[in-house]
């Protein structure tokens, strides 16, 4: 089963999520594997901390030119359409960052005058990641928060009962700075040979080429929507992209808040209800809903996995993964 | 004129509502929002739009149906796997299309053509505070750094016919191709960030990045007080790298609150974090040399 945790715009909260349910998964004894897609900016292995990670090079076709065979006949140029290789004054210059390795020159050049390379644009990593939870887990409390999203420590261990470590796969990629194109780096990921039971795919934000690339071959899209007007037009966006490809959907209310003194100024009723209405237009189900509370931000700045920490986002976390193995199950 | 990029690596640092602000705090600017994928400058800048214009970012291949022979070569030329095949028909996939064109230049039958494709729209429109160059890309649309590129040529151009001196953009997030096309070319950047350890990595990137195209940079963190060992190590991470600091804007209600308004965080309040964004803004026209 593969599920794609996915957002409109970086910062809704998905790495948190996919990375805590991963966790989650693994202690459940859930075979799994996290799959950090969001090759710009990976950030997955801050909270996950995977061990002896094995690197590969991932690399793309662009044309070198035998300027001894070339005639400057100018046909490669033509045939570009993305301007990564002219004929100037006679001679073929390319700009490989430019080239979306179509193969086109090579096919159409007359004199066999241009061969390919592979050059490097990033490097995918694979690893494994063990989580250590419960009472095991060292130096970590819990936090019991009330009703209001206020916090008190309480220095007892609450939550359930977990063993104390488990395993999981951990896969991530990586784009090199000044590198443009990030798809062939996803497609290298997802394509990789995988025995897991779950499959996280922790996909890019936005709406355009990469994302697209992320959520596409999952059997399963998890949104995460930010409870704020940004966070409803972000939302709505990805929402769009999802239905294009007819693939069932699941949503997480983030950061949820609640203002008694001035609930129609500043609530984040709105942008909830907004939210909603758009799941039940289009047949998204609301997975679980997640309370505003400083605290999740202070342990996840640190890197820490809240899952483990916070009883709201313990249940939270429990309960959709109840859910998608209902899912699973059909 | 004076062109600032805005960017933070990842979405969801306040980057957006801090440029709101800024354009406000500097009178009139020309403001271009090249956050493309998920726009959010106009829900806080209200803007009356004026012009709109189609964006047609490539192409996508269509088969002729009628006239293609089934030869398959199409197929065997298209490395996108965008062609897609079934028994002798063949087809075009056009979300995995690229647009290079290569099947139609191979196509032995010639009835392949390669149809403009539209990808959004882009916006010229008026607020408060000077123009606003805004956009929306179609969902699962590619061309995104193409389209930044005509919203930040636009603004360059109503900036200089309505002799506007300063051109605050929200840039793009990430490191890829939109983000690129967002700084290449501009004055300065600011990077906006969080005390996080994801949003250090993050920010250490696109400095890498800024640095990459040789843009002049600068740092400033949101939301500092979540976590002041993690701000004190992104500021002594800047000193070292030689980028300058412009400052720290504490955690603050206001910032969603404001939000939720339909506001900029200096309309909104002017709590802590609206004079800690004033203060950033300072820093920034200062470092750019705006006169008054
Ligand atoms: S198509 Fe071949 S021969 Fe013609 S200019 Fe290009 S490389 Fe040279
Ligand atoms: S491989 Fe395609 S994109 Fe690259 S230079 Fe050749 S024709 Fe252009
Ligand atoms: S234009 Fe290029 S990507 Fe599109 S179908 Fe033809 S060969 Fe494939
Ligand atoms: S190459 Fe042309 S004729 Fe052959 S299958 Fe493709 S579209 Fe049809």
């Amino acid at each position: 089963m593969r599920i794609a945790f996915a957002s409109g715009k970086g910062g809704a909260g998905k790495t948190t999520l996919a990375v805590n349910l991963a966790a989650v998964a693994a202690v459940r004894g859930i075979k799994t594997t996290y799959s950090d897609c969001d090759v710009e900016e990976p950030d997955g292995h801050i909270f996950l901390h995977p061990e002896n990670l094995e690197r590969t090079d991932v690399t793309v076709p662009v044309p070198v030119v035998d300027d001894d065979l070339c005639d400057g006949c100018g046909k490669c140029g033509e045939i570009c359409n993305f301007n990564a290789i002219k004929v100037l004054a006679g001679r073929v210059v390319s700009f490989p960052e430019l080239c979306h390795s179509c193969g086109g020159c090579t096919l159409v050049c007359p004199l066999g005058a241009i061969s390919e390379i592979e050059r490097k644009t990033g490097h995918i990593a694979t690893g494994v990641s063990v989580v250590k939870s419960g009472k095991d887990a060292p130096g970590r409390l819990y936090y019991e928060v009330d009703e209001c999203g206020g916090e008190k420590n309480t220095k007892e261990t609450v939550g359930l009962e977990r063993p104390g470590l488990a395993k999981l796969r951990f896969t991530m990629g990586t784009l090199d700075v000044g590198e443009p194109r990030s798809v062939p780096i996803i497609q290298d990921l997802l394509t990789m040979p995988d025995e897991s039971n779950l499959f996280i795919i922790d996909s890019p934000p936005g709406t355009s080429c990469q994302m697209v690339e992320s959520v596409r071959g999952a059997d399963y899209v998890v949104l995460v929507a930010e409870a704020t007007p940004f966070g409803l037009n972000d939302f709505k966006l990805a929402g769009e992209v999802v239905k294009m490809f007819g693939i069932s959907c699941g949503v997480v209310l983030n950061r949820v808040m609640e203002s008694e003194a001035s609930a129609t100024e500043s609530s984040s009723r709105p942008a909830q209800d907004g939210i909603k209405e758009f799941c039940r237009e289009n047949g998204f189900e609301v997975l679980a809903e997640i309370p505003a509370i400083r605290k999740i931000a202070e342990i996840s700045s640190t890197g820490g996995l809240v899952a483990f920490e916070i009883p709201v986002m313990e249940q939270a976390i429990d309960a959709i993964l109840d859910r998608l193995a209902e899912i699973i199950a059909g | 004129m004076k062109e600032i990029v805005v960017i933070s690596g990842k979405g969801g640092t306040g980057k957006t509502s801090m440029v709101a602000s800024f354009a406000r705090l500097a009178g009139r600017v020309v403001c271009a929002d090249c956050d493309v994928d998920a726009a959010n400058l106009h829900i806080v800048t209200k803007p009356v739009i004026r012009e709109k214009i189609e964006f047609i970012g490539g192409k996508v291949a269509v088969i002729d149906q009628a006239s293609c022979t089934g030869c398959g070569r199409c197929h065997e030329v298209c490395r996108f796997s965008a062609v897609l095949e079934d028994g002798s028909v063949y087809d075009i996939d056009s979300m995995a299309c690229e647009g290079c064109g290569v099947c139609a230049e191979f196509c032995p039958e010639k009835v392949i053509t390669m149809e403009p494709e539209t990808n959004g729209e882009w916006y010229v429109s008026d607020t408060d505070n000077g123009p606003l160059i805004h956009a929306r890309l179609l969902p699962g649309s590619e061309n995104s750094g193409k389209l930044v590129t005509e919203v930040r040529r636009a603004a360059r151009r109503v900036a200089e016919e309505e002799g506007i001196n300063t051109i605050i953009v929200d840039g793009s997030p990430g490191i890829g191709c939109p983000v690129i096309a967002s700084v290449t070319g501009s004055d300065a950047v600011l990077a906006v960030t969080e005390p996080s350890l994801s949003a250090m990595h993050d920010v250490k990137r696109v400095i890498d990045l800024a640095r990459h195209f040789e843009i002049k940079t600068l740092i400033c963190v949101n939301k500092s007080d979540i976590n002041e060992d993690i701000t004190g190590q992104i500021r002594e991470m800047a000193e070292k790298s030689g980028i300058p600091f412009a400052g720290t804007v504490r955690f603050d209600e206001d910032f969603t609150k404001a939000q939720i308004c339909g506001k900029s965080i200096s309309e909104f309040s002017d709590g802590t974090a609206a004079s800690d964004v004033s203060g950033v803004w300072e820093f920034v026209r200062r470092e750019l040399g705006l006169e008054d």
